[in-house]
């Protein structure tokens, strides 16, 4: 491997741990397309930022972006709660709204300004070791230290938060009544996605945000017993796509976002027919085993 | 074929073109929207529609041109797989509903991804304009292409017609269905097929992305006045429609892409119905509330 | 675990307490004392507000107006002495989480956030798991638990909390018949013991048979006090539109 292959994995697998330990709790808490949604709604703020400063990515963009992020999520939340509409549905009502109205900002306004749609939502993690920065007379990859900043933060904010995220996760009424603040939690649980999916979108794309955030906690939920077992295990899935991921799209000349995620389905169709109590094929591998 | 009807219109022809295919493609998903909305599977339509590429991709490999009809077809089949590929994962019991949409979405639009870059890799010159399908373009649509999704929308309600008493059980009792003597996974089946031609349908015109919100405003907007599924599905239909042509002309007016402007329209219906519908509103309710408390 | 506590005014007292939801009002003005140290019942229709009342006393509804006192005091500073049984299905079935750890999330009200659990901690939640007989499912996963063993594991957790006033909602739906006896009794020995129980409950006959107080609800209070006082044929005909035929013996 090339020292550039190295970075990448590098890279996608910090990506990937700070989103498997928050779409662990997602896919837990029934809210797995919540990252996707935000990814897509993030758009306006990207070109208003470009509007206003004529920056593509710097912190600014990464702020326009998380007030999107988290309008979408306080917009979604809203409808859901007036009971009108299910959550489903108020989801699919808000991320398109606000994805239109970045498409509309561009065409109207920064149609020259090569905002690279197809860039932002493939992403272009290829180019990632290139575009560097300097820090402390080194040249370091500037994806590197935004997804690190991203992942220590995520890491740092799981870990404060472990009881009530917990509690709050497996039972609501009991966390909120025992004074571990769920609502709060989630509050603070739903902006940390809508700036996670941000930064994703930025390094990788928006396609590799909903693979990261829902396929290694989806793929450790069949695996495990314990909820801490399970952040370990989604930690671990996601590094092993990134690094599948990487190889094989240099063996086969291709997207290394694609095949990132095909390797992640492969590692879940993996545990969905073989997990040790869960598979669906495991039962029938046994009793072949042992014939009674 | 439907000459005389964009003759009629007092629009150019292009116009008339866009005006009328986006108005019969919001009939078409609005009115099998209730088949998504109704059974909490909304973000359904957001697989599917991101699932269209992959098969779009096959079309393209398979034939090595750009036919309409066979790459529609390949986008039908691809939806329609990962619609049942969803289904049959939730019927593991392995995974919640909105999980296996997650992966369903991740791995069908990767695939996508994977295969399209394979595509723009071989040189092909006819490959160009694949990748609309992510986006849409309306101002692309033909006179042809509005007859193909006449007849298929069509065809699509009439089956919706027949089989509407088996719908209308299936979503609001699934147990009734299946006693019935029709399995449940039959009318599931259908009605995902249904869902998955709206969705082709839908995504040339405003995209794979933006393709969820036609499924679901109408519908969320309907629900609002009527609770009937027999007056909703028109309603909803008549809404998209509505949406589809005041959107397409405007865009066309300002020179916008369709898509995003006919999306807007249709949520900024569906809030202000959510928020002011005499009975199901948000301000009805308040109302309510405040006069109980006066008394 | 046998240390009486000293009795406070009342276990739970409501006073003019309204609630809504979803636009319908659930509660209306419902104004009711229950006794300490007793084994109290909230019976009553389907939609008659009985958990919504439960609810309501325990700050877990918005919207509500009213005033509530637990164990004699405002809800927040009784927090740690005030333990919730939640109805099964507002919990995550598919959770990942072991007996064991359920129990130990007891002890969290006493911890917050960070601090480690003591060796005391430990104590406790052995105790209260060896108290409701799930000792040796610890290390189950919750998803693989019947219903009745894992209302024990809920119970074992409001235990070790060590809790005052208990509070259960439907405790004993899909649980089997020889947990649901054992259950009560363990309910019982703790009222003994000057502790407050609260369950809604839907079984009128076990309701007259094994709980002290009751509460007969149909959005306001039509009666309450002893569970013979109050489950007469008049008022059961006043909340549920005719007299429940499994009373009429």
């Amino acid at each position: 491997m090339s020292p550039d292959d190295v970075m990448i994995v590098v890279i996608t697998g910090l990506l990937s741990t700070a989103c498997a330990l928050l779409g662990s709790f997602l896919v837990l808490r029934r809210q797995a397309l919540l990252p996707d949604a935000v990814s897509h709604a993030v758009l306006p703020g990207i070109v208003l930022i470009f509007l206003l400063t004529g920056e593509r990515a710097s912190l600014a963009t990464v702020l326009g972006a998380t007030a999107f992020g988290v309008a979408c999520v306080a917009g979604f939340d809203w409808l859901r709660r007036t009971g009108i509409v299910g959550s489903d549905a108020a989801l699919a009502l808000v991320f398109p709204a606000l994805f239109s109205m970045g498409i509309l900002l561009i065409s109207r306004f920064a149609s020259g300004a090569h905002i690279d749609l197809d860039s932002a939502i493939f992403g272009d993690v290829t180019f990632a070791p290139l575009r560097t920065i300097e820090i402390a007379g080194a040249d370091v990859p500037r994806s590197l230290v935004i997804t690190g900043g991203a992942t220590l933060a995520t890491v740092l904010l799981v870990t404060l938060l472990w009881r009530p995220l917990q509690a709050s996760t497996f039972d609501p009424d009991f966390a909120e009544l025992g004074g571990l603040r769920g609502r709060l939690v989630n509050q603070v649980l739903l902006v940390a996605v809508a700036g996670l999916a941000v930064v994703a979108f930025d390094s990788v794309g928006a396609i590799l945000v909903i693979t990261f955030f829902v396929m290694p906690a989806s793929t450790a939920r069949l695996l495990v017993r314990r909820v801490g077992t399970m952040l370990v295990v989604a930690v671990a899935v996601g590094w092993l796509s990134a690094f599948g991921g990487q190889r094989a799209a240099v063996t086969f000349d291709t997207s290394i976002p694609g095949t990132i995620g095909l390797t992640a389905g492969a590692l879940f169709l993996l545990a969905l027919l073989f997990a040790p109590r869960k598979g669906l094929l495991t039962r029938r591998l046994t009793r072949l085993r042992q014939p009674q | 074929m439907i000459g005389w009807l964009l003759d009629a219109l007092p629009l150019s022809y292009p116009d008339a073109v866009v005006v009328v295919g986006t108005a019969v493609v919001g009939f078409v998903a609005g009115a099998l929207g209730p088949l998504a909305v109704l059974r909490q599977r909304s973000m359904f339509g957001d697989a599917m529609s991101h699932g269209t590429l992959a098969g779009v991709a096959v079309a393209f490999l398979v034939t090595g041109a750009k036919v309409p009809e066979v790459l529609l077809l390949g986008a039908t089949i691809s939806a329609a797989l990962a619609a049942f590929a969803m289904i049959a994962l939730e019927r593991t019991g392995r995974l919640r509903p909105d999980a296996a949409i997650g992966v369903v979405l991740s791995v069908s639009l990767t695939l996508g991804i994977v295969l399209l870059t394979h595509i723009a890799g071989s040189g092909n010159s006819e490959q160009a304009g694949l990748n609309s399908y992510l986006l849409g373009q309306a101002a692309g649509l033909t006179e042809r292409d509005i007859v193909l999704a006449l007849a298929l929308g069509a065809a699509a309600l009439a089956v919706l017609l027949v089989g509407f008493r088996l719908v209308r059980s299936a979503t609001f009792d699934p147990g009734f269905t299946s006693v019935a003597g029709v399995p449940t996974w039959a009318v599931d089946a259908a009605s995902t097929g249904l869902l998955a031609l709206a969705v082709v349908l839908g995504v040339r015109t405003v995209g794979a992305i933006l393709m969820v919100a036609l499924l679901v405003a109408p519908v969320v907007t309907a629900r609002q006045l009527t609770k009937r599924l027999s007056t909703l599905v028109p309603l909803s239909g008549a809404v998209g429609a509505a949406c589809g042509a005041v959107g397409g002309v405007l865009s066309g007016r300002a020179e916008l892409p369709a898509g995003p402007v006919i999306v807007l329209l249709a949520t900024a219906v569906a809030v202000l119905s959510v928020t002011f519908a005499p009975r199901r509103g948000i301000v009805a309710r308040m109302r309510r509330r405040r006069t109980r408390v006066a008394r | 675990m046998t240390t009486t506590v000293v009795r406070p005014p009342s276990a739970l007292a409501l006073h003019e307490v309204s609630a809504s939801y979803g636009g319908r009002t659930v509660l209306d003005g419902v104004s009711v004392e229950i006794p300490p140290a007793t084994l109290s019942a909230v019976v009553g229709p389907n939609g008659a507000g009985k958990s919504t009342m439960v609810k309501a006393a325990l700050g877990l509804v918005p919207s509500v107006r009213g005033h509530v006192a637990l164990l004699g005091e405002p809800l927040r500073r009784v927090r740690r002495r005030v333990a919730y049984v939640p109805q099964q299905d507002s919990v995550a079935q598919d959770f990942p989480i072991t007996a064991v750890q359920v129990v130990e999330m007891g002890r969290y009200p006493h911890r917050g956030w960070l601090r480690r659990l003591t060796r005391h901690d430990d104590e406790l939640v052995a105790a209260a798991m060896e108290q409701v007989n799930v000792a040796d499912l610890a290390d189950s996963p919750i998803d693989e638990l019947s219903g009745g063993q894992r209302q024990r594991v809920f119970l074992a957790r409001a235990l070790a909390q060590g809790a005052d006033l208990i509070i259960l909602d439907e405790p004993f739906t899909a649980v089997d018949a020889r947990t649901e006896s054992a259950l009560l009794e363990v309910l019982t020995s703790l009222c003994e013991n000057g502790r407050s129980v609260i369950a809604v409950h839907h079984d009128l006959r076990t309701v007259l048979d094994r709980f002290d107080h009751a509460v007969l609800l149909a959005g306001t209070v039509i009666a309450a006090g002893a569970p013979a006082d109050v489950l007469t044929a008049e008022h059961l005909e006043r909340a549920y539109g005719m007299a429940p035929l499994a009373l009429n013996r």
